[in-house]
């Protein structure tokens, strides 16, 4: 029964991951969403000193809010300070990460150890702990009631206005001229990553959330034709690295959410053998 | 419990990693790549732990032997990636960063349910623990801090022109191939030392930073080299205090935020020189 809760909150951590990884990795800004995913760490650490606790509507979207500004921060350092791309994402991402590494051994004790491998790797392993019951049945965890609405609002958000980001992936002033102004579908994306970042930390941690960004959409982008299919192969690919994830890690009795990772860099490297055979196979063919 | 003597020896080991990243920085700032050193960092993880685990014992020169290779094996897979894929450039480097930091970590998880392993302060490396380096471990790390300076020092000017300009360096003659993997090669030596102290997570801020805060200051590589070296030994040396002070803080983000606030004060002393020159 564990084993399943657990599988269902890796999934509901993997998919919208998946989703919006494979929007961040056509438009060639994966880095952002490294920055995004350290960077809510201040944010959370603030809020867990404010509120105490993470279940806080209000404190959630704050976190996700700070974790937002480092694009900001970024816009700052690239435009207004002319640091070069690369270089502003680095500084932005290492002060807002130190920053919240350091509030969180200031805050929390002499036992800062275990926080500071959570913020590594999360602890998808305790989310089992608070269940809803109704009568004698387990209706799910707070994590996953938690992941849920994300899950359905990028599922909804990516799969209906597929055409709008297919043309936002081709060309930016393509888009502007249908009619769709880009920098807030831009905007609406990022605040969805940094808000998954958020709810899914308590998982996975400010880390890992990277792997399930790039993974699973760069394993379908070795194979995938259309941005529909990339889509639906790098979600199925998320899914079948949960499944693998959490059963390997139970059974060898260590922590989930790096085997998760490894099971998707599994598949990447079968997809990858399998992908290069293919194409000799057809370019033989062709001559 | 820290004598005097020690605290000044490793005040002078600091002062040697963080010259070296400092200019190592430059080079690959002004190539561009400066989160291939993030990427190194994250990477090296691996390394370091399979060394300790067929080594038996924490010896830092085995360590930073299994570190260089994991750093090398990172970067000749992101090579290979980027040659057989269609892949975007910085999505590769992701995936294999992530994949060696998470068989690192997971590597890390099974070695602290071994009793017998779990002693070893492994998890120093993640955050990094300045307390924990020996005098035979700063000694090592002194000795080849040195080295790389020395070799950079010999191969200076060639170096700046690569950076600068690496297709004209090809038409020059010099083999492209063969400087790039000397330049791949120091930044993993340097990245493999500076693990050891600053951690696994916030060493790329040693690297990035003081290049970044220098290069508000001036254009010219002999003075941005200049710069970055005084920024990184200043708050390696204020880090290194604070952390020294007080146990629970660990080294590597007090590092990086000295160095950030280095970053901030640079930006608004220069602002408000502008503003005041503009109207007085």
């Amino acid at each position: 029964m564990d084993e399943l809760l657990l599988i269902i909150t890796a999934s509901l951590v993997a998919i919208p991951a998946a989703i919006i990884g494979v929007l961040l990795q056509l438009k060639k800004s994966v880095m952002i969403g490294d920055a995004i995913s350290h960077a809510v760490l201040p944010g959370i650490v603030i809020a867990y000193l404010v509120a105490g606790t993470m279940d806080s509507n209000v404190v959630v979207i704050g976190a996700a809010i700070a974790g937002f500004s480092t694009t900001l921060l970024i816009d700052f350092f690239h435009t207004r300070l002319a640091i070069q791309k690369d270089a502003a994402i680095g500084t932005a991402a290492t002060f807002l990460f130190s920053l919240g590494v350091l509030l969180l051994a200031l805050f929390f004790g002499q036992n800062t150890e275990l926080d500071q491998e959570c913020v590594l790797y999360g602890a998808i392993e305790t989310s089992v702990i608070e269940q809803y019951v109704t009568g004698e049945y387990i209706i799910g965890t707070r994590a996953i009631f938690q992941l849920l609405p994300v899950n359905i609002v990028v599922i909804i958000l990516v799969f209906k206005g597929l055409n709008v980001w297919k043309s936002w992936l081709f060309s930016d002033s393509f888009t502007t001229m249908l009619g769709f102004n880009i920098s807030t579908w831009r905007i609406l994306l990022l605040l969805l990553l940094s808000l998954h970042a958020v709810l899914s930390f308590e998982s996975v941690g400010a880390v890992m959330l990277i792997g399930l960004l790039v993974l699973p959409g760069a394993t379908a982008l070795l194979i995938a034709k259309s941005l529909k299919s990339t889509l639906i192969l790098a979600v199925s690919a998320a899914l079948i690295a949960c499944v693998a994830g959490v059963l390997i890690g139970f059974q060898l009795n260590i922590s989930i959410a790096p085997v998760i990772i490894l099971s998707n860099s599994f598949l990447f490297l079968i997809t990858l053998i399998y992908s290069t055979k293919h194409k000799r196979h057809l370019n033989f063919t062709k001559i | 419990m820290i004598d005097d003597l020690s605290i000044l020896y490793l005040f002078i080991g600091i002062s040697f990693i963080s010259i070296t990243s400092g200019v190592i920085g430059v080079f690959n700032f002004l190539q561009k790549k400066a989160l291939v050193g993030d990427a190194v960092a994250h990477a090296v993880l691996p390394g370091i732990i399979i060394a300790y685990l067929l080594s038996g014992a924490r010896v830092s020169s085995i360590l930073l032997l299994g570190a260089v290779i994991a750093g090398f094996l990172t970067l000749s897979v992101i090579t290979l990636l980027l040659k057989y894929t269609k892949l975007k450039q910085d999505s590769v480097i992701a995936l294999v960063m992530i994949s060696f930091f998470a068989f690192g970590l997971s590597l890390l998880s099974y070695v602290q349910l071994q009793p017998t392993l779990s002693q070893a302060g492994l998890t120093d490396f993640l955050f990094g623990k300045v307390t924990s380096l020996t005098e035979n471990d700063l000694n090592l790390f002194i000795f080849i801090c040195s080295l790389l300076l020395v070799v950079i020092r010999l191969f200076f000017k060639r170096i700046i022109a690569i950076v600068f300009d690496s297709t004209f360096m090809r038409f020059k003659g010099y083999s492209m191939l063969k400087w790039t993997f000397f330049l791949n090669l120091i930044t993993i030596i340097i990245v493999a030392i500076g693990i050891q102290a600053v951690g696994v997570v916030l060493m790329s801020a040693l690297l990035i930073l003081p290049v970044t805060t220098a290069k508000q200051l001036t254009n010219k590589r002999f003075n941005l080299m200049v710069w970055a070296i005084f920024f990184s030994i200043s708050s390696a040396i204020i880090g290194t205090f604070i952390s020294l002070n007080s146990s629970q803080l660990p080294t590597g983000p007090l590092i990086s935020m000295v160095l950030c606030c280095g970053l901030f004060i640079t930006v608004s002393l220069k602002w408000f020189i502008s503003k005041t020159q503009a109207h007085g």
